[in-house]
């Protein structure tokens, strides 16, 4: 479990979080959503110890992190890329077929689409040695076609190794897709903590749903 | 419709052109040849100094050790700029030092350096202490263009401090030094002349124009330099050229790069 404890953060006279607390379930992923500036982000950099807080976070841990672009060196090859933070090379070979990129290996950033460049970035993620992983908003640039087959190719390689997810979105249909769990954020409160059956959701999937129906109420709330 | 390279190309011609109808018309409106020799008789001396082997040994040496100074300055600039990226503190001690030596007046220390020292090592120093400064400051403008997102990713996956210096920040740091490395070789070269000068070192280039200057040989003063200005321009553009290095990963070799539909 990794728990948050009697959390508060303020950014001069701003304040995002005042004495919150929060556990996430390991090996399990967990949605974060919110509208702008409902403190999403400021969570994922207080879990990654990438800004300073008052409180207690339960155990200092290895994480991966999914950014929303996908900061790729851009003097390294994809497999470079990879060799970054991994130096098991079967490993990498693996994992570049499993997002289905063997043509790409040798090419640059530059030479890549915006989807293949956000595989690339997922493949680092979770060849990365960690148990969690966050993800702050990584589809948010993306078409919906393409955001949908980089869902599935996350689906496929979070169901080999089950990493703790912690992932930020302001998107209803991503947390539906993805999501054990969904934590809707306001004003640096949470106003709904929702749990799916499963994560084997049929699709195509509608707006009956009842999982989705909560979230959009819970996001449409006044 | 001409494009910016061949327009380039073409000013630069008129530019040369021009700057030899000044000379043309000032050595006929003067009309003393120890003053603005004629274009015949410097070219005439050209030819003398290509067929000297007197000239090509200064020439070698001057090169040597314009080459040596600029190489050390290089290294030395490129392992303070390494140590600095990781250590703030060992940055903010260095900076004096380096503001002192870029405010420091050449003729000062090379006069001083030719009590210390002899006027073959002089100008290697005072070359050294032109040049370092500078690809200091260059370097770490360089590294203070790299894209802080990627700085943190690195921090994020614990890219290890090697692999951080030598597959991250110097690579990046690259096109910006080797566009500005052929301006600095170049810089180096007249640096080394005017100290050689000031030196009057033996077997250089700075020590044939000092010696053109005592016996007043004007023909031999310009035929060095325009030779020196020709070498300054060989050596910049052939080190301009090497940002061919980098451009299939900036995306400038148009004809490799590849944007895939996905």
């Amino acid at each position: 479990m990794i728990e948050l404890r009697d959390i508060s953060k303020r950014y001069g006279d701003v304040v995002v979080y005042e004495h919150l607390n929060l556990a996430f379930a390991e090996g399990k992923i967990t949605c974060i959503l919110g509208e702008s500036g409902s403190g999403k982000t400021t969570l994922l950099n207080i879990l990654a110890g990438l800004t300073d807080y008052d409180g207690e976070l339960s155990k200092k841990r290895e994480y991966a992190y999914i950014f929303q672009q996908p900061r790729l060196v851009p003097c390294l090859t994809v497999r470079e890329n990879l060799r970054l933070v991994c130096k098991d090379e079967p490993k990498i070979a693996e994992i570049i077929k499993e997002v289905e990129l063997e043509a790409k290996v040798n090419s640059y950033p530059i030479e890549l689409s915006g989807g293949q460049a956000q595989r690339v970035s997922i493949a680092r993620a979770f060849i990365f040695p960690s148990e969690l992983l966050l993800m702050d908003e990584p589809f948010a640039s993306l078409d919906t076609a393409l955001k949908i087959r980089l869902i599935d190719v996350f689906c496929k390689l979070w169901k080999k190794e089950k990493k703790t997810v912690i992932f930020v979105t302001h998107d209803v249909e991503e947390a539906y897709m993805l999501s054990h769990r969904s934590i809707i954020l306001r004003g640096g409160n949470i106003i709904a903590d929702l749990d799916a059956e499963s994560i084997d959701v049929p699709r195509p999937y509608g707006a009956a749903s009842r999982y989705r129906s909560e979230i959009v109420e819970a996001m449409l709330s006044k | 419709m001409l494009s910016e390279k061949r327009i380039n190309f073409i000013f630069s011609i008129v530019a040369l052109v021009l700057m030899w109808g000044v000379w043309v018309l000032a050595h006929i409106a003067v009309k003393n040849e120890y003053i603005i020799p004629s274009f015949q008789d410097v070219v005439i001396n050209i030819g003398e100094n290509l067929s000297s082997l007197q000239f090509w040994n200064a020439f070698a040496r001057t090169l040597g050790r314009t080459l040596y100074a600029w190489g050390v300055a290089f290294l030395c600039a490129v392992g303070l700029v390494s140590i600095g990226i990781f250590s703030a503190k060992f940055r903010r001690l260095l900076a004096p030092f380096i503001s002192v030596l870029r405010t420091l007046p050449t003729m000062a220390i090379t006069l001083m350096l030719l009590i210390w020292t002899n006027p073959r090592i002089a100008p290697v120093y005072v070359t050294f202490l032109m040049l370092f400064p500078l690809m200091y400051s260059q370097l770490l403008t360089a590294y203070g263009e790299i894209d802080p997102s990627l700085v943190q990713m690195i921090t994020v996956y614990k890219v290890r401090r090697r692999d951080r210096l030598l597959k991250v920040y110097i690579p990046l740091m690259m096109p910006a030094v080797l566009s500005q490395m052929g301006a600095n070789l170049s810089l180096s070269l007249k640096v080394m002349i005017s100290a050689e000068v000031l030196a009057g070192t033996f077997r250089s280039i700075g020590g044939m124009m000092y010696d053109a200057a005592m016996y007043s040989r004007m023909d031999q003063m310009f035929s060095v330099t325009i030779m020196m200005l020709v070498t300054g321009g060989v050596l910049e553009y052939i080190f301009g050229r090497l940002t061919f290095l980098t451009a299939r990963w900036r995306g400038k070799n148009s004809k490799k790069r590849r944007r895939a539909n996905d």
